[in-house]
């Protein structure tokens, strides 16, 4: 009887000891989760493939902070000592891309609630998408930009490395980053991903991820609902002037004091004291005169036509202005931004 | 401030200490009448026309009609006498008639010198 | 009534919160006035290439139809460059033709700002300190200032402190404080000379401006508020310029009316013998063009 019981005990623990080999997840059930918790981080222990751009630190010279330095400054000193050259006489990162969270809701691209955001937080309101979270993203220069781009957004599309020495070359017509300069900046964009805190996630989905966790297995559910909370890929949608300048966008009449901001937020970044243009903006009436002035017009000078083209550069002046795409700027806003420059040209008159 | 702003206010303070230390409060001394212009007493006509007609009022220079000033004859020379330029440029700079021309001898230089000390009398 | 006074608060105190912030930029377009410098600076690593030019009179003797106006002659050229070194400090390198005693110039600049304007501090100060150097062949025995006995007879100084004050978003007033040395006059001439002057810029539209500037030299024969003249002295008149400036983009294009036959402040300041009222005037123009080095 007891030569049964051994032999029944011993076929369970084989069998037990074969289950617990087959689990491809280290069960660590003291692993919790908090706000903090890096989302790349969370969806790794629930089986997602790992992101393909971590930092590669055997490089000599790679650092988070000469990351950080190229990103606000262009230039950082090098590991042999030296200070490089600005990788973009023109901008830097900073000049259309923030560093910080620029959306409530990351799950979706409006920017009418990113205008109340940004200017909530007193940051930019800005063309480009922010690199907060970049690092969780997974496809780059989405949608309309390979009309820009052309054949040069392939490359780029599923590659991080590539898309910003893409931005290194022709958004900021500056140079190639060198290999530690670029492993640099990913350092420092990973220091921006996102944070489960980030996602809003509401109590129930909370504890949903918790209890994934906890079990310890792959769970492609969790994976879909925690990649739901946030923008995978950017959208980008390039559209065009009004067919019409004078009567402007069908949309209801654009409000002077959301244009305000949208001046202050946006187009000051760059156009204040010539910051990164040739052209410089202020509160001076001669200034909203003259945008009135060109609102209808097919010039560079025109609201419509650089909102929604771009300027293209030209040899000696600053770089060009980048164009809003439709995610980033939306009718509405535009026709704000037109009714308080129209106000302001009038207001002495 | 950064180290490079630094550098350079020190390098411009070393410039700038060099150059001031050379600082100096001269003046010229009071132009004495040349004594040899007691003797040599020229006027316009027959003495100093001659130099001029051959060594200015040449073509491509200062003949009639040109805009640099006609110097043919001592009424379209006037304004520039009376105002030292032509004093200027030929005695004190030197650098009229210019390099390439013939240039004014010694003697000449000296009766134009004594000439316009004078006065610059026609006859 | 009530919803209009809400608005126009807000738009106030939203203008108020966006501009106070800042510091007062842009009192003047550009890092000279007419014949002053002006307290603006360039940013750091830019390189600003300048060309300045001063026609002949327009009227007068040297002037009308036979020099097209003074155009077919040039009283005085500028070919140089300005450097932003940092934030708050320039220097310039440049060779000038020369208008007075001493030519062939090689100037050296340097400018550097003390404050600037905001809402706490009214007025964007900056002090510049300029050397000259004239390279001619010495002209021995002329008894005029080219004749430099000595080497160091060749330089001239200037410093100057530059007081802006930008009253409104379209109109900046400055008040410059010169002094001027020579290291070998005329024997009439006094070798240091202290001048004071007013310069200002008017915004007519978004490309264009209207700027003036004036210097009254304080002592010396080229004061006029030295009564007593030396009898061997010309006859000064002050340096008085006006001018407009239009902006496209990378450069600032200026033309002006002015006197003063010099460019830099050694030759203007103390040898401004032409005058307005004998047509003694010329047409001027600058142009100067930002790189980003």
């Amino acid at each position: 009887m007891r030569s049964w019981l051994y032999a029944v005990l011993v076929i369970l623990s084989i069998i037990l000891l074969g289950a617990s080999a087959f689990r491809p997840t280290v069960s660590d059930s003291e692993y919790s989760l908090h706000p903090d918790t890096p989302v790349a981080e969370v969806l790794e222990r629930l089986g997602d493939p790992p992101l393909p751009h971590k930092p590669n630190f055997k490089l000599r010279g790679v650092s988070v902070v000469r990351g950080y330095d190229i990103v606000h400054y262009g230039t950082t000193t090098g590991p042999d000592g030296q200070r490089t050259t600005k990788q973009s006489p023109h901008f830097v990162c900073t000049s259309c891309h923030n560093m910080v969270r620029e959306d409530p809701d990351l799950s979706v691209a409006d920017p009418e609630a990113r205008l109340d955001y940004c200017a909530a937080q007193g940051i930019p309101f800005l063309p480009g998408t922010t690199m907060y979270g970049v690092v969780n993203r997974t496809s780059f220069y989405n949608g309309d930009y390979e009309k820009k781009y052309g054949d040069l957004v392939y490359r780029a599309r599923y590659d991080l490395r590539e898309a910003i020495q893409l931005c290194a070359i022709a958004c900021s017509q500056g140079r190639h980053l060198a290999p530690w300069e670029l492993e640099s900046v990913l350092a420092y964009f990973w220091t921006l991903q996102l944070k489960m805190g980030d996602l809003q996630l509401t109590p129930h989905e909370w504890q949903e991820v918790e209890g994934a966790l906890a079990q310890g297995r792959p769970s492609g559910a969790t994976i879909e609902l925690i990649k739901s909370h946030y923008l995978q890929a950017s959208p980008a949608t390039f559209v065009p002037p009004p067919d019409d300048r004078r009567q402007g966008y069908a949309v209801p009449p654009g409000n002077p004091q959301r244009g305000r901001l949208i001046y202050q937020q946006s187009c000051l970044h760059c156009h204040w004291d010539k910051r990164f243009s040739f052209f410089a903006l202020d509160y001076d009436l001669r200034t909203f005169s003259f945008l009135s002035k060109h609102i209808a017009r097919y010039t560079r000078y025109s609201i419509y036509q650089v909102i929604r083209w771009g300027t293209e550069p030209i040899p000696g002046k600053r770089a060009y202005m980048p164009n809003f795409t439709l995610e980033k700027m939306s009718h509405q806003q535009v026709e704000d931004l037109r009714a308080f420059i129209e106000t302001q040209a009038h207001s002495e008159q | 401030m950064t180290l490079r702003a630094l550098e350079f206010f020190f390098t411009s303070g070393v410039i700038f200490t060099v150059l001031f230390s050379s600082c100096t409060k001269d003046k010229l001394p009071e132009p004495q009448v040349n004594s040899a212009c007691d003797t040599l007493m020229p006027v316009y006509i027959g003495t100093i026309k001659p130099i001029i007609d051959s060594k200015c009022a040449i073509p491509g220079c200062h003949s009639a009609g040109s805009s640099a000033g006609d110097f043919t004859t001592y009424e379209s020379m006037l304004p520039r006498l009376d105002n030292g330029r032509f004093k200027k440029r030929t005695l004190d700079q030197r650098d009229m008639p210019p390099q390439g021309s013939e240039p004014l001898t010694e003697e000449e230089l000296l009766l134009i010198e004594c000439w316009i000390n004078a006065g610059f009398p026609k006859q | 009534m009530r919803h209009l006074l809400t608005y126009c608060l807000l738009w106030c105190a939203l203008g108020a919160w966006a501009q106070s912030r800042e510091r007062v930029v842009r009192t003047f377009h550009d890092t000279r006035i007419i014949n002053t410098q002006s307290v603006e600076m360039l940013a750091p690593r830019r390189l600003d290439i300048r060309i300045v030019h001063r026609f002949g009179d327009m009227l007068g003797d040297a002037g009308g139809w036979p020099t097209f106006y003074g155009l077919e002659n040039a009283a005085d050229v500028l070919f140089g460059f300005d450097y932003g070194v940092s934030e708050n400090f320039m220097l310039g390198l440049y060779r000038t033709k020369g208008a007075g005693d001493r030519r062939q110039l090689l100037n050296l600049n340097f400018k550097a700002r003390l404050a600037q304007q905001r809402p706490t501090m009214p007025f964007t100060i900056a002090a510049t300190a300029l050397g000259s150097l004239s390279t001619m062949s010495q002209v021995e025995g002329s008894g005029a200032v080219s004749s430099f006995p000595q080497f160091s007879h060749r330089l001239a100084f200037s410093g100057q402190l530059l007081i802006a004050h930008k009253l409104s978003e379209y109109i900046g007033l400055q008040l410059t404080l010169s002094t001027v040395h020579r290291n070998l006059v005329p024997h009439y001439d006094d070798n240091t000379i202290f001048a004071s002057g007013l310069a200002t810029h008017i915004q007519l539209t978004k490309m264009l401006s209207f700027i003036m500037d004036v210097q009254l030299p304080l002592n010396g024969n080229q004061s006029p508020l030295q009564t007593v003249k030396h009898p061997d002295a010309p006859n000064y008149y002050l340096p008085i310029g006006v001018g407009i400036e239009v902006e496209t983009g990378g450069h600032v294009f200026q033309i002006n009316l002015t006197n003063s036959a010099g460019i830099v402040e050694t030759d203007f300041i103390p040898e401004t013998t032409q005058s307005w009222r004998q047509g003694e005037f010329r047409l001027g123009f600058t142009i100067s063009r930002l790189f980003n080095l």
